[in-house]
């Protein structure tokens, strides 16, 4: 099944787990599972169209449109990674 | 990672800090690493091991790219600008920054082997404001734009190259300070 893994700085919002494993079995299926899981982690998609998700290594999509466009393996890893940024 | 909100001081090794000041000299010099993105800002990531207080700085990690001006970050940006940043001499358009993924990747992956976690982020300021000539605080758009990420944002003077100073404010909330004792 597909894997999620957590950046550390969000990590208060998924009971300070690194590595999510999810049913799947398409990318929004994943993510979907992972928001209904950790609800507080919709606090960090407010501002979605900065995410970053990367499956295996790979940055596939930043923003929140377009994910059936995303191709999920069953051992696929998704990382997500939030920006920083200052004025 | 625990809140950090309950730090009530930072240790940032002389080491730790010569390559944040480093990193600031160099850009103010004009002295870019291949595929960085020119102009005098720096920013960089500090990490250390969660759960501890005083937090120690175990390492920096300078970055090389700002992705400001790419979309959809540079709509973002903008917006944000025009909503909270205060009037200066640099044009909107010019201020600013955020982190590339890919690169914010590569330190995740370089540190989680270790249990690290990221717990703050570095910027400089170098124009001084005639309300606020050293520029050590985070403006209201630094504040704004850490609110929630459960992170420090470190702020470098480098108005005088000579003799730059950092603070450290959880979520760039100035009320929020917390000593940094370089050692």
């Amino acid at each position: 099944m597909p894997k999620i893994i957590i950046p550390s700085s969000i990590r208060r919002y998924t009971d300070d787990l690194r590595e999510i494993t999810v049913e799947g079995p398409s990318f929004k299926d994943s993510i979907d599972e992972l928001l209904r899981r950790y609800p507080q982690l919709e606090s960090v998609m407010k501002n979605g169209s900065l995410l970053s998700f990367f499956v295996n290594n790979k940055l596939v999509k930043t923003g929140l449109e377009d994910w059936d466009s995303i191709q999920l393996n069953r051992d696929d890893e998704i990382s997500l990674i939030v920006p920083i940024a200052g004025g | 990672m625990p809140g950090l909100d309950g730090v009530s001081r930072i240790i940032l090794p002389q080491r730790q800090w010569e390559t944040i000041s480093q990193h600031c000299r160099r850009k103010l010099d004009g002295d870019y690493l291949p595929g960085e993105t020119k102009g005098p800002k720096a920013c960089g990531l500090l990490v250390g091991a969660p759960g501890t207080n005083p937090l120690l700085v175990k390492d920096v990690f300078p970055l090389k790219k700002n992705v400001r001006n790419q979309e959809p970050y540079k709509s973002y940006m903008d917006t944000m600008m025009e909503q909270h940043a205060f009037p200066s001499k640099t044009p909107l358009s010019k201020r600013g920054w955020i982190t590339d993924p890919e690169e914010m990747k590569q330190v995740y992956d370089a540190i989680d082997q270790d249990d690290l976690v990221v717990f703050g982020s570095y910027h400089m300021h170098i124009v001084p404001w005639k309300d606020d000539p050293v520029r050590d605080t985070p403006t209201t758009l630094d504040n704004v734009l850490a609110q929630g990420s459960n992170l420090f944002s470190f702020i470098v003077s480098a108005v005088d190259p000579s003799n730059l100073k950092i603070r450290a404010f959880y979520e760039g909330a100035i009320e929020k300070e917390v000593d940094i004792l370089i050692q």
